[in-house]
């Protein structure tokens, strides 16, 4: 007994033992298949685990989720968007007012005679390297989605 | 009497199988786990696959071939 497929024997069993995993050989394609089994100890083995892997997945089959199961996806995903949105509003309206507050604070506070020289320096210091810090990390974000290869895998 | 004591050893000894075949399962490749999906749980016809996908029918079964090859792979590494 040979132990040795050439290519083209190798695919053509390939097809015929996914066609009788499926019970949909025909007449000749059986006759075909056994006489693989009985030349090919390699083929025989195959068949074997093969065998033993579709007693066990033909027992499962998915379950058609309920009409309720239904109702309740569909009300979690209007949730989630309406609350997605929700925090996107409050969100841009925080920026707004923390923004343009903290503007007018620091211009009120610049302007204000009685505060020390060193103190309105060292604010402005403050917000200008907090700029330049969102600036550069903008940056090196745009520019890491511009150039990362391994962007596309899941981490 | 009917034995019930090994019925149910029987019964959780196939739902043990079963949920490692799940396990092994959705850790495949997405196009393994798929076309086991369609045609062992969906039982959908290679025609019908090969719709679905969009490819040659002798692609659909060397497809089906190299999964179910990936899952028996996968089944018995669980079970050691």
């Amino acid at each position: 007994m040979s132990t040795h497929l050439t290519t083209e024997e190798r695919g053509e069993f390939t097809i015929l033992l996914t066609k009788a995993f499926d019970d949909e050989l025909t007449a000749d394609e059986r006759k075909l298949f056994e006489k693989y089994l009985d030349d090919y100890e390699k083929c025989r083995l195959e068949w074997q685990e093969y065998t033993k892997l579709k007693e066990v997945t033909k027992e499962m089959k998915l379950k058609t989720p309920e009409d309720e199961t239904w109702d309740q996806y569909w009300v979690s995903v209007y949730n989630r968007l309406e609350r997605s949105m929700a925090w996107v509003l409050f969100s841009i309206g925080s920026i707004i007012i923390l923004t343009y507050g903290g503007f007018k604070a620091m211009e009120a506070l610049i302007a204000d005679p009685g505060m020390e020289v060193i103190m309105k320096a060292g604010l402005l210091l403050m917000i200008g390297g907090l700029a330049t810090l969102l600036v550069s990390v903008i940056r090196e974000k745009l520019n890491i989605r511009k150039s990362d290869p391994y962007k596309e895998v899941r981490r | 009497m009917p034995d019930t004591g090994s019925d149910a050893a029987q019964l959780a000894e196939q739902n043990e199988a079963k949920e490692l075949v799940w396990q092994a399962l959705n850790s495949l490749k997405p196009e393994d786990k798929e076309i086991i999906l369609l045609k062992d749980f969906q039982e959908l016809s290679y025609k019908e696959i090969a719709e679905t996908l969009d490819i040659p029918l002798g692609t659909v079964m060397s497809r089906l071939y190299y999964a179910r090859k990936a899952l028996k792979e996968r089944v018995e590494k669980v079970l050691k």
